[in-house]
């Protein structure tokens, strides 16, 4: 890197506590998995406010009918995701950093399945979101909630690279802010699993709804 | 670690680039480019991916590809400013960082910045001049109404303009207060070097511009009719104009759900020892209650505005009625938001002007407690009111007395406010500075709005005023005469902190009473033009109104008029005379003013010690606010030492 590229640092600068951002992504995380809550709330809000309705009797036509198989192995995709997650988490707090890493590898991949599972259901569905109250719910849930999904993957994915690197990086205090930034590790994970219950739970509130009920 | 082990690992500074070198990168320059190409190739790929489309057979527009162009410039804007860079590296297994750019020189305004009070004032200039904006559009529609009849726009024009003034007041002023001081002052208040999370507070700062631009961009897409509400199913069927509403306000819905959740994580987790919460400013508390409005009912909001793209876009039909949907979803989940965005923009006012009481009242607050109950209560309230907006849409009237009386209900903890002001003005000594003054007229403006917003909850009077000239009235005297005198009396009491330079005290006074004066005189008359039937949203009206309204608009010019020596006051100020403001020209005891003009960059050399409250004037041996210069302890919380 030439001196024209380097990054300026403030002449303040000093390494922060590792605390003290672990402390700050716990309480962001509950903060964040309330936001996502009701933002999916409202579509849960108008999946009871239209059924309730059924304006026109067009809340759900009888050829309105999605895969069921896509709609349990999506549930069982996100069941699985969070199972992997939590062992992950228990591991980690055990100290064993090889069992965490395949264990949110493990939750990674089932998670970006349930993903492809949603796309899947979209690309494949034998309706169209015309079709009534319930249509349109059901696509309006999936597109909403895969693009939420994908956003908790990308914070997983983060973790896991970040964890990937611990043992092959050895970092100089000066590359980072943080004193110690992979003493994050632990508290990040738990504030990530704070977020993931939260959209786990509601996915599986959108499959009892949109498939089961 | 000991504070000889920090500074052993502090960075060195390095040689700061050439200013040319300084273009190139990720920076203003580079996000305007990336954004405008991000608008064009979004709309050629949406373009391309319709084509044979149904949905978009037999029209003129395309909804699709408006919708593509507007994410492609976003994302390409945020990606010119550098925002993909830190989650990338991330992704790839960098390890977390805090700051990044917190030089000084004014090049740190234009690009990615994770220093507070950069955000903050970078917040103050874009506010402004969208305020500007907005309030320009509401000078167009004074001067259509001077005359009964159509003059200067027809009907689909004034429409738009109506919509555009209320949506552009609307989303800007949801981040007026919070925006400018709470980012640049709240973790100063708490005794913290920074935010939760710096780079988001840049995040939720660099989506507003974008947000303004694509929302002023609806002029060019045939205007929208829904007013700043959106009503569905009008907005199904609106030109594209609506996906520029749409587009738009969902990002700021997305701004506020980031600067809600930041706040509220930086106050629970960044005080400084001794910061208990009995001895938070006022201010903070305020902005702790706004936070809880933006993160819990932004994201409804964002949710709804999804659902109508859906509609526009995807043929859903969460709001047609012929087809399994329903309109009352839309105002219902509107309005869930709706109403408690009218705390989101009524909180922070209060928070402001309970700040400054006690500083120009040389008193301690009166009742900080009751001030705290009063805004949690007001907060928690906020979201049982909301159907009071659908009393005459239809709605269950077995409903009706419950909204009729949490909406009353509101009034108590508001009414707690007001006392906590005369309480604090009480025997004190009273200093009329320009803050004051505002401050004061807040009370007075709030107080018409709220007595107002009586006959509105009640369903007997508002079947009568609903949709008239009353509730026009009604909002302005709340948000205009609340919350915009509040952001004056926030602006002229710290933005000599942020600046470092006075304002000139004789343009400012005739800034407050201009604007003090021919705000009610605006107002006030359309209570009456409400109560004689004048509806809102048309520009031809009885010709036996013309008197009254003639009187308005030219009050209206006279007070946009006074917003004029407001910016020549700013402008003058700021950059011909230049007077330089002491460290603390109010003689407040907020943490804020114990530090130097200009607040150095990590704003506390060492992390203070909260020794007392922040309102205890004329208390007898009452000790300082805070010790500065003890040795940094680590960790944040809130904990007595």
């Amino acid at each position: 890197m030439s001196s024209a590229d380097a990054p300026i640092v403030s002449p303040y600068a000093e390494l922060e506590p590792p605390e003290i951002l672990a402390h700050n992504l716990q309480v962001g995380a509950r903060v964040m998995a309330a936001a996502q809550s009701f933002a999916l709330l409202a579509f849960v809000f108008a999946y009871f406010y239209l059924r309730t309705l059924n304006s026109n009797g067009a809340w759900r036509p009888r050829h309105v009918n999605p895969s069921a198989g896509i709609g349990v192995a999506l549930a069982a995709c996100l069941v699985l995701c969070a199972a992997a997650y939590f062992v992950g988490v228990r591991r980690l707090g055990d100290g064993t950093e090889r069992g965490w890493r395949i264990a949110a590898s493990a939750a990674l991949v089932f998670g970006l399945g349930a993903f492809g599972l949603i796309v899947a259901q979209l690309a494949s569905i034998e309706f169209g979101p015309t079709s009534g109250g319930y249509a349109s719910v059901f696509v309006g849930w999936h597109a909403f909630y895969a693009v939420n999904l994908l956003l908790v993957l990308v914070w997983l994915e983060t973790l896991v690279a970040q964890s990937l690197h611990t043992h092959t990086q050895h970092l100089a205090p000066e590359s980072g802010d943080v004193s110690a930034p992979f003493a994050v590790m632990r508290p990040a994970g738990d504030a990530f699993a704070v977020v993931l219950s939260v959209a786990i739970v509601l996915g599986l509130l959108g499959y009892l709804l949109l498939y089961v009920v | 670690m000991s504070d000889v082990a920090f500074e052993q690992h502090a960075p060195r500074p390095a040689a700061a680039p050439p200013w040319w070198r300084r273009l190139i990168g990720f920076n203003l320059l580079a996000a305007s480019a990336l954004g405008i190409g991000g608008w064009f190739l979004g709309h050629w790929v949406g373009t391309r991916i319709t084509i044979g489309m149904d949905s978009q057979l037999g029209t003129d527009q395309n909804d699709i590809a408006t919708f593509m162009g507007f994410l492609f410039a976003v994302s390409g804007w945020l990606i010119g400013l550098g925002f993909l860079n830190y989650p990338l590296g991330r992704m790839l297994g960098r390890p977390p960082s805090l700051r990044e750019k917190e030089e000084e020189g004014p090049g740190r305004y234009f690009r990615l910045c994770t220093d507070h009070k950069v955000v903050g004032m970078q917040y103050f200039v874009t506010i402004l001049l969208f305020f500007l904006i907005a309030g320009l559009n509401a000078m167009f529609i004074r001067a259509e109404l001077l005359t009964p009849k159509e003059k200067l726009w027809n009907a689909n024009q004034y429409l738009s303009l109506v919509g555009l003034h209320g949506t552009m007041m609307l989303m800007m002023m949801s981040a007026a207060i919070l925006g400018p001081f709470a980012n640049y002052f709240v973790p100063i208040m708490i005794g913290a070097r920074r935010m939760a999370f710096p780079r988001l507070e840049s995040l939720s700062f660099w989506l507003v511009p974008p947000a303004g631009l694509i929302l002023l961009s609806a002029v060019a897409l045939g205007g929208f009719p829904t007013g700043w509400t959106g009503y569905a199913p009008l907005a199904n069927t609106a030109r594209a104009g609506m996906d520029a509403y749409l587009f738009a306000f969902a990002l700021i819905g997305l701004s506020m759900t980031i600067v809600g959740a930041n706040m509220l994580a930086t106050v629970l987790t960044m005080r400084a020892p001794g910061m208990t919460w009995t001895r938070l400013p006022i201010f903070v508390w305020g902005v702790i209650c706004t936070s809880v409005l933006m993160v819990l009912a932004a994201p409804v909001l964002f949710a709804t505005l999804s659902m109508v793209a859906l509609d526009r876009t995807a043929d859903t039909s969460f709001f047609l009625a012929s087809a399994g949907g329903s309109p009352f979803l839309y105002t219902n989940l509107f309005w869930f938001f709706g109403h408690p965005e009218v705390y989101i923009l009524a909180l922070p006012g209060f928070g402001v002007v309970l700040e400054i009481l006690p500083v120009f009242s040389r008193k301690p607050l009166w009742g900080y407690r009751l001030a705290v109950a009063g805004m949690l209560g007001v907060t928690l309230l906020s979201f049982m009111v909301w159907q009071h907006h659908l009393f005459v849409s239809g709605m269950n009237a077995d409903l009706r007395p419950f909204y009729m009386l949490t909406t009353e209900l509101i009034s108590v903890p508001t009414g707690f406010i007001f006392l906590n002001g005369l309480g604090t003005l009480w025997r004190g000594r009273i200093r009329f500075t320009v803050p004051m003054l505002f401050a004061m007229a807040f009370f007075s403006n709030f107080l018409i709005g709220g007595l107002s917003g009586v006959f509105l909850s009640d369903v007997p009077s508002d079947v009568s005023t609903h949709g008239s000239y009353f509730v026009m009235a009604h909002f302005h005297y709340t948000i205009m005469g609340g919350l915009v005198f509040a952001l004056f009396a926030a602006t002229y009491y710290w933005l000599p902190k942020m600046t470092g330079l006075r304002f000139n005290e004789t343009l400012a006074k005739i800034h407050f009473w201009g604007m003090f004066v021919f705000f009610n005189f605006t107002f006030a008359p359309l209570f009456v033009a409400g109560m004689l039937g004048m509806p809102r949203r048309v520009s031809v009206y009885s010709s036996s109104l013309q008197g009254i309204n003639d009187f308005v608009s030219v009050s209206a010019f006279l007070l946009g008029l006074s917003m004029l020596v407001f910016l020549i006051n700013l402008v003058y100020s700021t950059v011909f005379a230049r007077v330089p403001a002491e460290a603390n020209p109010w003689h407040s005891r907020g943490l804020e003013f114990q530090l130097p003009t200009p607040i150095p960059v990590r704003n506390f050399e060492r992390t203070p010690v909260i020794e007392s409250g922040p309102y205890e004037y004329g208390v007898p041996g009452a000790p300082p606010v805070a010790a500065l210069g003890r040795p940094a302890v680590a960790g944040g919380g809130g904990s007595s030492p």
